[in-house]
């Protein structure tokens, strides 16, 4: 095996430190994952806001993605209540989007040309967003390793500028290029592993997901943080309001990883949600955005 | 896709469009190539250029147009341009007024040149306008960016160029009239002569001299603009690697569709998997895993088993292939190891915890859960059983395997691969001790799959995949989203004619009516939106019956006559139908629709209402044989009495082209009856008799069809 060979196979804080050198370069702000739990990097506010409205934007940022229901107790090689993803914003989208994407990848080490790299349609949508967007899975050798998206709405609202998305899975990344068909023996760092971080964190928020967490209380909490973005966005505080959307709509994905919501009220559920968003949306849009990169905001 | 109008001129330009751009959906990149060529060849057309063959070609990153002997200017326009009145433009000298002279001037032409012509019964002068052609380059500059504007694809996206909408973001745009660009601009890019070789093979760009050049620097490029070459290429090369492993590749169409079209130089790889990694793993969910998952081809071998290899197509070329080759056994190792995880994690669970967790699984909304679609399905299933009063082995296979057959919906495995529902309830019905006949019937209830798919095969698994439908179309009706336009999201129309197919096909004689009104009676609702409800699916169930009659080759009338009487089990009616489009074709048949529409019509006068109850049995009563007076009265009367019983009888067993033959004696006797007999005879008791004989053939008649309804 010609990859086993190549001893330098990068560890997973080598491979984020080299994507993070590579998008400072290209003028990416690098931000720092949001401090609440999110499905997804983006929810965090550095792409679902400031996608909205004119103003160039270029961001990098990991973030921790919480999937209650795809936990699996650190026993699924594959599976995983959280994981990582790297996330980069480029807004505009520029021409050359996708040869600088490429040049991400070999400043990975990979050497396109002995590989066989594919961009196969995939469009992304995320209906409690109220977003949508076109683009590709890329494919390297048949692994899946970024999701490509040209954003065309956000919050239901269709975008001024269209901004790029690039979302690379990094334990699937990682696990292909070093080789590892567990993400748990995945090297984070020299002597480090991934399931030696991991593997107990997954356990016991499987724990919680599917047998501890307790439903009342989250229905609560769910009410709770409603009502506060309902108050928040009167005021308006966009902001304050769309981190209650986010713990709403993190509590409700526990509450369904728990079985604890019944068929119509899931509907229901996830409706409020998307109204919060869109409504954080559009006060985003409308109190304009005075905090531009490089600017001191309101942030 | 090429069309060749016009004639041959060898010395005539060439002209050359590129448009590039990011990869686009590999499977609308076809329909794109089409409508580039329909439309460039309807626009050429109306511009006045001609072109001795168009021809559209591309891959997912490129959509080309190619035009061979294009004329070099547009061809000139002459038209007739009426101007004003012969009288007023001409002095009764015959010399132009002041008016024809204005007219010249406004047309452009001399005052010499304007005839006098005969129009719509007036006189009138004529100027003809001719319009010089404009240089060919002039007018694609400004044709080809409304071109490429057209094209439509099924989801489109904007990308920061204005308004502007495609398919995928528009890259490069190379535009050549033989060596010269066409100066034009199509979604912010500029044309110009550079093109863009393969992604990896020929990076960079290369320079088009002259438009003839493009196939030879694609080719340089790397880049194989022919669909049937890179279907070669994938099909012939597969093939070969497979032998190589003693097998033969499953060359799924769908997937070489669209390998063909996700590729520019397409290289088939071989790659070899573990035996007791496959060995362990359902067949089906290794060939769904390299298929749908990878896009691999899988390879069986003469026994049509497994091999542990598979072929995947990178798009390169042939360098450092064992990279690739590796890259791509690991991961599809990899996805086989994560199937396999998923298939320990059910077997650790069972059919009661699955059939628990449908609980929680919404169905169409507005109808609850699955769990609620499940046990409505298990009560119409038993109805069905007790209707057909099928076998006891039978019935209880059917009742078990209603009770398991969503089940799999909540496995895992099921939740990773959801185009495997069905066959993976089958496999864990048999792995957990069920009977054949269950397993099976869970499999073959989501049967069939599409128009033309496979049909379930057992008993068990019809009358499941009947129930299953029923229910989905009387719920979907009951929570109002019955299918309007071509608005189908709950596959409601596909449903209707999975139900119509299976009933045929199995001969099942089960009344539309009946069925749908059962199926209705499983929702919690009024009476009188239950009636609704089962009428709205008869409704659709026919349409699509319709449908798949015409589709045969039956005429509207022949199916719409059968439809308007008798009973509406869709083997009886396909019978009717079938034999009556027969007979359509044989001589009696106008005499024979003229006859009854005679009876029917005097019927109707006569107010006997009666008549619209066609298969009710007349035999009884009415007719007094002694007051038949006339010949032909008594000759009808003597052909019914014979034809009557054959035909009930053959109509008994469904043999409907005999009863229509039956029938068919009745033709002449009835035209001798309206020639010689006078129905309304003063005489009231003779009156009537003649009109309960009448009615007797028209019953006969209406056993089978109602002929008022047939063009002749």
């Amino acid at each position: 095996m010609l990859m086993a060979k190549r001893t330098q196979a990068l560890n997973f804080q080598q491979m984020i430190l080299a994507l993070d050198r590579f998008w400072a370069r290209e003028g990416c702000v690098l931000e720092e994952a949001y401090d609440t739990e999110v499905g997804a990097g983006t929810l965090h506010p550095a792409t679902f806001l400031r996608t909205l409205g004119p103003e160039p934007w270029r961001v990098a940022y990991v973030q921790p993605s919480r999937r209650p229901v795809d936990g699996r107790y650190g026993e699924n090689p594959n599976r995983l209540y959280k994981h990582y993803q790297y996330q980069v914003i480029l807004k505009p989208a520029p021409d050359e989007v996708q040869a600088l994407f490429l040049a991400s990848l070999e400043h990975l080490g990979l050497r396109l040309d002995h590989h066989d790299v594919r961009f196969l349609e995939d469009d992304w949508e995320a209906p409690t967003l109220g977003a949508w967007g076109v683009g590709w899975q890329v494919f390297l050798d048949g692994q899946e390793i970024t999701q490509f998206t040209y954003f065309q709405q956000m919050g239901g609202l269709d975008l001024d500028a269209i901004s790029v998305e690039l979302t690379y899975g990094l334990e699937r990344l990682a696990q292909f290029l070093q080789r590892k068909a567990s993400v748990f023996d995945l090297i984070w760092a020299p002597g480090v592993t991934y399931g030696s971080l991991r593997r107990e964190e997954e356990r016991e928020q499987s724990a919680y997901g599917f047998e501890y967490a307790d439903p009342a209380t989250l229905r609560a909490l769910f009410e709770a943080h409603e009502a506060d973005a309902r108050r928040l966005l009167g005021i308006p505080l966009v902001l304050p309001a769309y981190d209650a959307v986010l713990r709403c709509s993190h509590l409700f994905n526990l509450l369904d990883a728990r079985g604890a919501i019944g068929v119509a009220q899931r509907v229901e559920l996830m409706g409020r949600t998307r109204a919060l968003a869109r409504a954080c949306a559009s006060a985003y849009l409308r109190q304009g955005v005075e905090s531009s990169p490089g600017e001191p905001g309101r942030e | 896709m090429s069309r060749r109008p016009g004639a041959r001129r060898p010395s005539a330009p060439r002209l050359l469009l590129e448009i590039g751009t990011e990869e686009l959906p590999p499977a609308a990149v076809r329909p794109a190539l089409e409508q580039l060529l329909r439309d460039a060849t309807a626009v050429l057309g109306d511009a006045r250029l001609d072109a001795e063959r168009l021809a559209t070609t591309g891959t997912l990153r490129r959509l080309v147009l190619t035009a061979q002997g294009l004329s070099s200017r547009q061809r000139d326009l002459v038209t007739q341009v009426r101007g004003p009145a012969a009288r007023i433009a001409y002095d009764a000298d015959g010399c132009p007024t002041a008016a024809a002279h204005g007219f010249a001037r406004s047309q452009g032409v001399a005052v010499e040149s304007l005839r006098a012509c005969e129009i719509e019964g007036g006189r009138y002068v004529v100027a003809e306008v001719r319009e010089t052609g404009r240089p060919a380059a002039e007018v694609l500059r400004e044709l080809l960016p409304r071109l490429a504007a057209g094209l439509t694809f099924p989801k489109m996206m904007r990308w920061n160029a204005g308004g502007f909408r495609f398919g995928r973001p528009i890259r490069w745009i190379v535009a050549l009239l033989d060596g010269r660009v066409i100066p034009l601009e199509i979604a912010g890019v500029r044309a110009g002569r550079r093109t863009v070789g393969h992604r990896f093979l020929a990076p960079g760009r290369a320079a088009v001299a002259r438009a003839a050049d493009y196939e030879g620097i694609m080719r340089r490029a790397r880049v194989l603009l022919s669909a049937e070459e890179r279907r070669a290429r994938i099909a012939g090369g597969t093939t070969t690697l497979a032998g190589t492993v003693a097998g033969r590749p499953v060359l799924d169409e769908a997937l070489l569709e669209e390998l063909v079209w996700s590729t520019e130089h397409p290289t088939p790889v071989l790659g070899r998997l573990e035996a007791d990694l496959v060995a362990a793993l359902p067949p089906i969910v290794v060939r769904v895993t390299l298929q749908h998952h990878q896009k691999c081809f899988g390879i069986v071998d003469g026994s049509g088993a497994l091999v542990p290899a598979f072929v995947t197509v990178r798009d390169g070329g042939t360098s450092h292939l064992d990279v690739v080759r590796t890259g791509h056994e690991w991961v599809v190792r990899a996805r086989l190891k994560d199937a396999l995880f998923f298939l320990e994690e059910d077997r650790r669970s069972g059919f009661d915890q699955w059939n628990e967790a449908l609980t929680r699984v919404a169905h169409v909304e507005g109808l609850g859960t699955v769990a609620d679609h499940v046990s409505r399905v298990c009560h119409l299933a038993r109805w069905l059983a007790d209707a057909l009063g099928i076998s006891d082995s039978d019935g209880r296979a059917l009742d078990r395997a209603a009770r398991l057959c969503k089940a799999d919906l909540t496995t895992s495995l099921v939740r990773e691969f959801p185009e495997l529902q069905g066959a993976i309830g089958a496999i864990y019905a048999r792995e957990r001790g069920e009977a054949e006949t269950v397993a099976v019937a869970i499999e073959e209830h989501y049967a069939p799959r599409g128009l033309g798919a496979d049909l379930p095969r057992s008993l068990p698994g019809a009358l499941l995949s009947l129930a299953d439908r029923a229910v989905l179309m009387a719920g979907a009706v009951h929570a109002g989203l019955e299918p309007s336009g071509s608005q189908d999201p709950h596959g409601i129309r596909r449903a209707a004619s999975g139900i119509a197919t299976v009933l045929r096909e199995h001969g099942l004689a089960i009344s539309l009516r009946e069925l749908f009104g059962q199926a209705a009676m499983t929702f919690d609702a009024p009476d009188g939106d239950r009636a609704r409800v089962a009428a709205a699916c008869v409704r659709i169930a026919q349409q699509r019956l319709v449908g798949m009659l015409t589709e045969e080759g039956l005429a509207y009338d022949t199916i719409n006559a059968t439809l308007a009487v008798g009973s509406d089990d869709v083997p009886d009616l396909v019978a009717r139908a079938r034999a009556l489009h027969e007979l359509r074709a044989q001589p009696v048949m106008p005499l024979l629709v003229t006859g009854y529409l005679r009876v029917h019509r005097i019927l109707v006068q006569a107010g006997r209402t009666s008549i619209g109850e066609g298969a009710r049995d007349v035999a009884q009563g009415g007719l007094r044989e002694e007051l038949l007076v006339e010949p032909a009265e008594m000759e009808l009367h003597g052909a019914w009495l014979r034809a009557h019983p054959r035909l009930t009888s053959a109509a008994q067993s469904r043999q409907y082209a005999l009863a229509l033959a039956e029938i068919a004696t009745l033709a002449g006797p009835i035209d001798g009856f309206f020639d010689k007999v006078l129905v309304n005879a003063p005489d009231a008791a003779l009156r009537e008799n003649r009109l309960a004989l009448l009615e007797r053939v028209s019953g006969s008649f209406r056993k089978i069809a109602d002929f008022g309804v047939l063009v002749i």
